[in-house]
């Protein structure tokens, strides 16, 4: 399956992946003075950055626990990421 | 080497057509090495502060003429330094930094409206902002003026008085750079406004003083960590480090994802399945808001 073909057949998908980091980077933006809410809104954005993963996935008759593990492993490590960046004391 | 980079970085038959990089195995590793540099910058950020350590360059005069920009920006009157709120507001950051606590009120009780009374302010409305790991004092005042209730504070027009202070100590075990800011109204200053107060960030609101709990006697404030950690003069903050290599690792992330979505679009490679967009998209939001993230906490 390329990439092409993938957009075509689920171009709400994209959409939605789309809309939900967006409004998670607004909101990074707009709550840049408090550190607890950005991580709050870090954790949501990656679990539901999972679960767009993992419904994506089913809808294209793909899902794998390889899959759903790839996808965990990078929202882990988004939010190692930021816990470290924004709780830096 | 060429190809272990070529393995690490680029789609080839070696990697079975995606870099070794994007394979969750490795990305775990990265984890745990990421894991394992954070705690050794704690540790050595903590028994290390003359290398690892944090001094901010924030004058208290730059920070009274921010404030006094902004409520003269805001319709408010602009407002005078008064030298018993500042030393209400040294004494109240002595008192966290000796307590230990990042907090409005101390862990025994200590309203902020006790060091100014200590002071010998008699105030009718009074109000504290607190920040802390800040750089500059520009940075300081942006972030109050984000959030509503600090700013609420900030460009309240029943204060006319401000006092300052920044002090440099320890706090949970870390060096940080303390701002308690500080507003007041004297008694004789200001006429009654039908006995309401004024509410913001989170502390109490200013009455009158007499309406004031006993404070419970804290210990005699000492600045002395203070001007021992100037002596220090710390090199290297640890926040910056942690920003410019979480920044290096998502460039990275993302120049990998970016090549690898262009090679299998332009080799027509055929997968089993196709995630490399996806991830691309969220890695390059978590970049742009790696690089948008400042130090600095306020309260």
């Amino acid at each position: 399956m390329t990439f092409e073909k993938d957009f075509a057949h689920h171009p709400l998908h994209y959409f939605v992946l789309l809309c939900l980091l967006m409004v998670g980077l607004w909101g990074l933006f707009w709550f840049d003075y408090s550190p607890l809410i950005q991580l709050a809104i870090l954790v949501s954005m990656s679990a539901s950055y999972v679960t767009w993963g993992i419904v994506h996935h089913w809808h294209h008759r793909d899902l794998h626990i390889k899959i759903v593990f790839e996808y965990l492993v990078i929202a882990i490590f988004a939010v190692l990421l930021f816990a470290s960046l924004l709780l830096k004391t | 080497m060429l190809s272990f980079l070529r393995h690490l970085f680029l789609p080839h038959e070696s990697n079975n057509q995606r870099a070794k990089l994007l394979h969750p195995s490795t990305i775990s590793l990265v984890i745990g090495v990421f894991i394992l540099f954070q705690f050794s910058l704690n540790f050595f950020s903590t028994h290390y502060p003359q290398i690892l350590g944090y001094a901010a360059q924030i004058s208290p005069e730059e920070i009274i003429s921010l404030t006094n920009q902004k409520r003269q920006a805001n319709g408010a009157g602009p407002l005078n330094l008064d030298q018993e709120l500042s030393a209400a507001a040294a004494a109240k950051a002595a008192d966290m930094f000796a307590r230990d606590y990042w907090a409005h009120v101390s862990p025994v009780g200590t309203q902020p409206w006790f060091f100014i009374t200590q002071s010998g302010y008699s105030y009718r409305y009074a109000g504290e902002n607190l920040a802390r790991d800040f750089s500059d004092p520009q940075s300081v005042v942006n972030a109050w003026m984000d959030s509503p209730t600090h700013r609420e504070n900030l460009l309240n027009s029943r204060y006319s008085d401000i006092g300052i202070a920044v002090v440099d100590g320890k706090l949970g075990g870390h060096e940080t750079t303390l701002v308690v800011q500080m507003f007041g109204t004297r008694i004789s200053a200001a006429p009654v406004v039908g006995g309401s107060s004024s509410t913001a960030l989170g502390v109490k609101p200013a009455k009158a003083a007499e309406t004031l709990p006993v404070p419970v006697p804290t210990a005699a404030p000492t600045l002395n960590s203070a001007s021992l950690l100037k002596t220090m003069n710390p090199r290297v903050s640890p926040f910056d480090i942690t920003k410019a290599l979480s920044i290096g690792m998502l460039a990275v992330f993302v120049i990998v994802l970016l090549a690898d979505v262009i090679q299998v679009w332009r080799h027509k490679i055929v997968r089993w399945t196709s995630k490399s967009f996806a991830h691309l998209a969220f890695m390059l939001v978590l970049l742009l808001a790696a690089v948008m993230v400042n130090r600095g906490l306020i309260l």
